[in-house]
């Protein structure tokens, strides 16, 4: 449809002035077609209505996902944006960056929230789209309320959740057959090779980030063995089951993801391609960068409590995880979210 | 076909040019002749193609080179049902007319 158009709008604009025409008034017309259009009419999309909400569906999930990547990464940096916002910091790009962030995260729930309106009202004939939307709201605060105050240690296995929604998702649909086999599992398998091994890098520099470099850092003029005697005379050392809960969830990620790109069964195999095992490593990486601050919480307040400073990150390595966070993140939820092209509909 | 929930003006005006017409016909012209702007005339089209009172095709063997034109032309079912639209506004609009006739001779009476 969008071919026929062009094609039409162009011969009118070139014929024009034979019709006495303004080639404004082509564009008027055009304009006002494109924005009058029934875009839900089958014969206008060339897809069923249900295969358009779900196009829709992918595409509002796009936004929404990458606008709540976002937002995750300014809660877990903002503080530091506004320190450095000034010319002569060496993190001023950094601090400029964020404040991009900070306009674009709101755009792109918008934007995600309109597409769902239109998903919805796509979807159901009868078009009573804002009660179900607020109905959908309410269920997935609650949801989310229920994760938040169910458990913390819930959220220290952030990249496994993640691996396995994004798994369970992948076992559900099958993925289209590549057009190269061989071609495809060489990229599955690199994209394995790549990621799950930088999921636990990643995790190992959170450790040494939280246990060394941190404390250093919020301590200067101390000693590593000077801070850990401080905080043991103050029974103030932290309880190591939250970091290896959190170690010990990126672990089974990375192991998660090798399985999927590497393990022969049949169902495994319907489901595998290149962009899916990309989208379980990146998620990886990214649930692993942005639960850090949960693994360190015990060791910050510990600090705070022992050395009477503050309980937040001092060192710059705290930024790297949160940086990861959004690099992976944003192009998971849009590998994995953002609908193929679509169809071609017979020539009119 | 399905019926047009409203028929306005403009919608008249681009039956009236189709009917007249009686070939298949550039959408350019049909902005031509009834004088509307592309504006209303492209949307109405839109419409009526979508509603199966008109029906489409790219103009065959083209002597110009470059993009197609594309030429539309009223369904069979789309020209009666275009008459009766027509005849149904002409009759909407009489009594207006014979009424502003009225008020016209009473005024300079």
């Amino acid at each position: 449809m969008r071919s026929r158009y062009r094609e039409e709008w162009t011969a009118d604009l070139a014929g024009a002035p034979e019709a006495g025409a303004r080639p404004s008034s082509i564009v008027a017309g055009a304009l006002a077609l494109a924005a009058t259009i029934d875009r839900d009419d089958p014969a206008v999309s060339g897809m069923p209505r249900s295969a358009l909400a779900v196009r829709r569906a992918r595409w509002a999930a796009a936004f929404l996902g990458t606008g709540l990547v976002l937002l995750v990464a300014l809660y877990l940096h903002g503080g530091w944006a506004d320190h450095y916002l000034t010319a002569d910091s060496p993190l001023f790009v950094f601090a400029l960056l964020s404040r991009a962030l900070e306009a674009g995260a709101p755009v792109a729930i918008a934007i995600g929230a309109l597409l769902l309106i239109a998903a919805v009202r796509t979807a159901l004939p009868w078009r009573r789209p804002l009660g179900l939307l607020a109905g959908m709201a309410v269920a997935g605060a609650a949801a989310l309320a229920v994760l938040l105050a169910g458990s913390l240690v819930a959220m220290l296995f952030l990249p496994v959740l993640g691996v396995a929604a994004w798994g369970v998702v992948a076992l559900m649909v099958p993925a289209p057959p590549p057009a190269d086999p061989r071609r495809a599992r060489r990229r599955e398998l690199a994209a394995a090779a790549v990621l799950a091994p930088a999921v636990v890098a990643l995790a190992a520099f959170g450790v040494l980030h939280i246990m060394v470099w941190n404390p250093l850092a919020k301590l200067p003029g101390l000693g590593l063995d000077e801070i850990y005697a401080g905080l043991a005379a103050a029974g103030e050392l932290p309880s190591p089951l939250y970091l290896t809960a959190w170690v010990v969830g990126a672990v089974l990620a990375a192991t998660a993801i090798l399985l999927f790109a590497t393990l022969p069964h049949r169902r495994l195999r319907a489901a595998r391609s290149p962009q899916r095992v990309l989208v379980l490593g990146l998620t990886a990486l990214a649930g692993t960068g942005f639960s850090m601050w949960l693994a360190g919480f015990g060791m910050g307040m510990g600090i705070a409590d022992a050395f009477a400073t503050s309980g937040g990150d001092a060192a710059f390595s705290a930024l790297l995880p949160v940086v990861v966070g959004v690099l992976a993140g944003v192009p998971a939820v849009l590998l994995g979210c953002v609908p193929g092209p679509r169809p071609v509909p017979a020539a009119s | 076909m399905d019926p047009l929930s409203r028929i306005t003006p403009a919608t008249t005006d681009v039956l009236q040019s189709l009917l007249g017409e009686g070939v298949p016909v550039w959408g350019l012209r049909i902005v031509k002749q009834t004088g509307r702007p592309a504006g209303s005339v492209y949307p109405i089209l839109e419409r009526l193609e979508r509603a199966g009172w008109v029906e489409s095709a790219w103009e065959g063997a083209p002597e110009r080179s470059g993009p197609r034109r594309r030429l539309y032309t009223l369904t069979a079912d789309g020209a009666v049902a275009a008459r009766a639209a027509l005849d149904r506004a002409a009759a909407r609009s009489r009594p207006a007319r014979v009424a502003g006739a009225a008020d016209a001779r009473e005024a300079f009476a």
